[in-house]
Order: structure tokens, then C-alpha cells, then sequence
């Protein structure tokens, strides 16, 4: 029986109706640069900064974000303002060597840095790749309107 | 003497023309056997990428590398093209015959054999030790399947009493399609077409996943483009020979009163043969090296052998 079976080739032709079988179901792929996918809940992409409702910056500049980064992305700068207070001047985020663990967001006491959906920014000059505050309060207008349509 | 230029024209420029559709429906079929569409992006459904292929391998850079056999390395890719279509010129397809012989069969198994030396000569002559162990690798397949496929087609050949392709689908006109008497040597002559034609399972000479690209690792551009031409060509030459042997040939409903129904016949029957190596492709794993010698050399050839008593008797029987 078990010769009979290796001579009709059997279990060739099993592997040949399954794979007949999948020639004929829909295919699954996501044609990707025409066609995306949403990204999850709490994906996380770029930074962003937030904003105060009254537009006055939220982060604080007290560094737990750039001390807990385990690979020295975030470096900041700022001045002490007008009334003695911590004012920001610039935020960077270093994007070349981030590895989007998301502890920066979860270190900071204020909700003020945080991460966006944004998962395709491959640029043509590394440069362009290191955030500076402006482009950081931009991404950060984006994650509040989406926010919002929440 | 035109009728058989045009023939030959008619021929060679099928084989040609038939190549680059036949690699895309090849990873059309091979996508969607895998749950993917293959080529989508490049005109309506990827119809255009064979276009894109040729229009990239044609401006790729030739390169010869350092320490090859320049001779033998250049000649390697035409050998394989020219071979084919050697072998291709005297397959009649329906009424179209170019070159009639009386022992076709006999001249298409040597030519096809023969187009197996450009892939020895691509792998000695590359100075790559990939494509060393590809040529190698070549050669004892070669030493593997020419025997059971010889005995299989001898045994056929006493059964149909001619090497002529012409005899040879008369004799199956009056007494029915060969593979109804020749079960066996159809099934021996599928598994050596594949092998012969190195396409999966049997595709041991250019097994990516061991040898790099194998016998072609070092081949660019149109010369790379050669190999496959060879290739794909060859594949439809064994199609419609194995549907010439077992499968009636362009026999079928009234192809006596018109003739041109059957070039069709004949041109898709074979189409299913090159559908089969499309399907074969995607559903089995490459065969280990010792595995295919000992089925080649302790199954096939035995088999084939036995089968020749098979068919002697047939003979003596149908005659």
C-alpha cells in the first residue's frame, strides 16, 4: 500500500492541489506605496511637541527626557526667562539614531513630548533628519488636531 | 523550400516572442500560488515588466571578470540560445514544419543535451568557485537524467516504430494518444524534462539559496538575459515534444479539415506542460544533491529499463 502510494505520487500531487487551491484564492498583499495601512492605537512614530491651549510650550526643559534616551537622541537648550522661569530655545531630536522605545514620552511629567503616527520620513540628506524645535511644534499641531478628531 | 524559410522564420520568432510573456506569467502564476499578485506596478497588472526587464538588462554594464576563459565565457550564453532553437526548428507545430526529419526526436534530445554545456562552460569558465560547484553540479545531473530519459524515449520509439515526429503522431491517430501505452515513460519523461530543463525541483545548478545565482552568478546584462532565453526556450520545445509523444500532438476534433486548429491543439496542450513547471516551481523544495542521483540512478533508470520490456511487448501487440 504504502509503495502503491510513493509509485501514484500521491502526496506530490496533495502538495499540488494546495498549492492549486491558493492560486485561486484572493491575494493579501497591501499594495504599500499606493495603498497604506492605518497605523495601530499606540504606534509609535516621530516626535512631536505639544502646545498649551493658551500656545505656551508645555515641555518645561527638565532634561528627564534626554537623561532617560538610552541612545542620546533629545539635547536641548534653554534660558531663564523673563519672570526667573526655564525657557526653551531649542529641542532636537537626533531621528538618525532613535530607536522609537517611546521612554522619552513616558518620562515626561508634563505630556509634552510625544509620539506621532508618522512612520515614513526617510529624507535625502541625513541632516534633514535632526528635528529641530520648529519642526517638532509642527508634528506636534498635527498630533492635537488628530487628537481632537478623536 | 519558402514553406520551410517561413516555417523557420514562423519558429524562431515564436520562440523569441514567446520568452517574455512566459516569464511573466510564470511569476504571475507563482504569486498568486503564494498569495501575492506578482508584477502589479508596471503597466495594467504588470504587463509591461518584461518590457522593463529588457529595457534594464540592456543597459546593465558587460562585465567579464578577472581570471575567466574570456572565450568560453562569452560563447556560453549563445551556446545555450542557439542549442535551443536548434533543437526548436525541427519540433512541427501543427502543419508548420520547418526542418522534416527523419529522426527529429533523436535530434532534439542531442541538441537540448547539448544546450546543458553552456551551463558547464558558464561555471568552469567564470573563475567563481559558485559557479564552479554549479557547472559541477551540472554535469553529474546530466550524467543522472540522460539515462532513464534515453530508455524512456526508447521505449516509446519501439512503440511508435519511427524517430519522426510526423510518424510518429499518425501512429497516435489511429491508435490512440501514447500516453494510454506508455504510462510509465510519460511520468519518467516529465520528471527528466524538469530536470533537464533545470527548472525546480530539479534546479540544482542555479539554486540561489546554495550558490549564490549558480552557473550565471557572474553573468550581467544581456549575456544573463541569453541564459534565460536558453532557457525558456527550451521549456517550450520539451512541452510540445512531450505532447508530440504522449498527448496526440495537434490531433484532435477536426483538425484533419483544418489545419490551423491545429497549431492550436498542439500550442495548448504544451501550454500545460509550461503551466506544470510554473506549478511544480511553486510547490516543491529543491532537492538535495545525493537525493537526485540516487532517484535518477536507483529508481528512474531500473524503471526505465523494465519499461522497455513494457513496451516491447505493446509492440509485438499493437504493432
Amino acid at each position: 500500500m504504502e509503495l502503491l502510494k510513493k509509485v501514484a505520487f500521491l502526496d506530490l500531487l496533495k502538495g499540488m492541489k494546495v498549492t492549486l487551491k491558493t492560486m485561486l484564492k484572493p491575494t493579501v498583499t497591501v499594495h504599500y506605496p499606493f495603498e497604506k495601512v492605518e497605523p495601530r492605537k499606540r504606534f509609535r512614530g516621530i516626535h512631536a511637541l505639544k502646545l498649551n491651549p493658551d500656545g505656551s510650550y508645555r515641555c518645561e526643559a527638565c532634561y528627564l527626557c534626554a537623561e532617560m534616551c538610552p541612545s542620546n537622541v533629545i539635547d536641548m537648550e534653554m534660558t531663564e526667562g523673563k519672570d526667573g522661569k526655564k525657557e526653551l530655545v531649542d529641542f532636537t531630536v537626533d531621528l538618525t539614531r532613535c530607536l522609537f522605545c517611546g521612554l522619552c514620552v513616558e518620562a515626561c511629567p508634563r505630556d509634552a513630548i510625544v509620539m506621532t503616527d508618522i512612520y515614513e520620513f526617510s529624507k535625502y540628506s541625513p541632516d534633514k533628519l535632526i528635528l529641530h524645535k520648529e519642526d517638532l511644534l509642527e508634528l506636534g499641531r498635527y498630533y492635537q488636531r488628530k487628537e481632537r478628531e478623536k | 523550400m519558402t514553406e520551410n524559410f517561413l516555417s523557420l522564420l514562423f519558429i524562431v520568432v515564436l520562440m523569441l516572442v514567446a520568452v517574455p510573456p512566459i516569464t511573466y506569467l510564470e511569476r504571475k502564476v507563482l504569486g498568486h500560488m503564494q498569495q501575492r499578485p506578482g508584477p502589479m506596478v508596471v503597466g495594467p497588472h504588470g504587463i509591461l515588466q518584461p518590457i522593463a526587464d529588457a529595457v534594464k538588462l540592456i543597459f546593465k554594464e558587460d562585465v567579464v571578470p578577472k581570471g575567466a576563459d574570456k572565450f568560453l565565457f562569452i560563447i556560453a550564453p549563445s551556446f545555450s540560445v542557439f542549442a535551443a532553437l536548434l533543437a526548436a526548428s525541427v519540433v512541427p507545430i501543427g502543419f508548420i514544419n520547418a526542418v522534416p526529419m527523419k529522426s527529429g526526436l533523436l535530434f532534439v534530445m542531442a541538441m537540448s543535451a547539448i544546450s546543458i554545456y553552456a551551463l558547464f562552460l558558464a561555471g568552469y569558465s567564470s573563475n567563481d568557485k559558485y559557479s564552479f560547484l554549479a557547472g559541477m553540479r551540472a554535469a553529474a545531473q546530466v550524467l543522472g537524467f540522460e539515462l532513464p530519459m534515453g530508455f524512456a524515449l526508447m521505449a516509446v520509439v519501439i512503440l511508435f516504430g519511427s524517430f519522426d515526429f510526423n510518424e510518429i503522431i499518425k501512429w497516435q491517430q489511429q491508435h490512440g494518444w501514447g500516453i494510454l501505452y506508455q504510462p510509465i515513460a510519460f511520468l519518467i519523461f516529465l520528471v527528466m524534462m524538469i530536470a533537464e530543463i533545470n527548472r525546480p525541483p530539479f534546479d540544482l545548478p542555479e539554486g540561489e539559496s546554495e550558490l549564490v545565482g549558480g552557473f550565471h552568478t557572474e553573468y550581467s546584462g544581456m549575456r544573463f538575459a541569453a541564459f534565460f532565453f536558453g532557457e525558456y526556450i527550451n521549456i517550450i520545445v520539451l512541452s510540445l515534444v512531450i505532447t508530440a509523444l504522449f498527448f496526440g500532438g495537434w490531433s484532435g476534433p477536426f483538425a484533419e479539415k483544418f489545419p490551423i486548429l491545429g497549431v492550436i491543439y498542439h500550442l495548448l496542450k504544451a501550454s500545460f506542460f509550461i503551466f506544470l513547471a510554473f506549478w511544480l516551481r511553486a510547490t516543491f523544495p529543491r532537492y538535495r544533491f545525493d537525493q537526485m542521483l540516487s532517484i535518477m540512478w536507483k529508481v528512474f533508470l531500473p524503471l526505465s529499463i523494465l519499461n522497455l520490456l513494457i513496451a516491447a511487448g505493446e509492440a509485438l501487440l499493437v504493432g
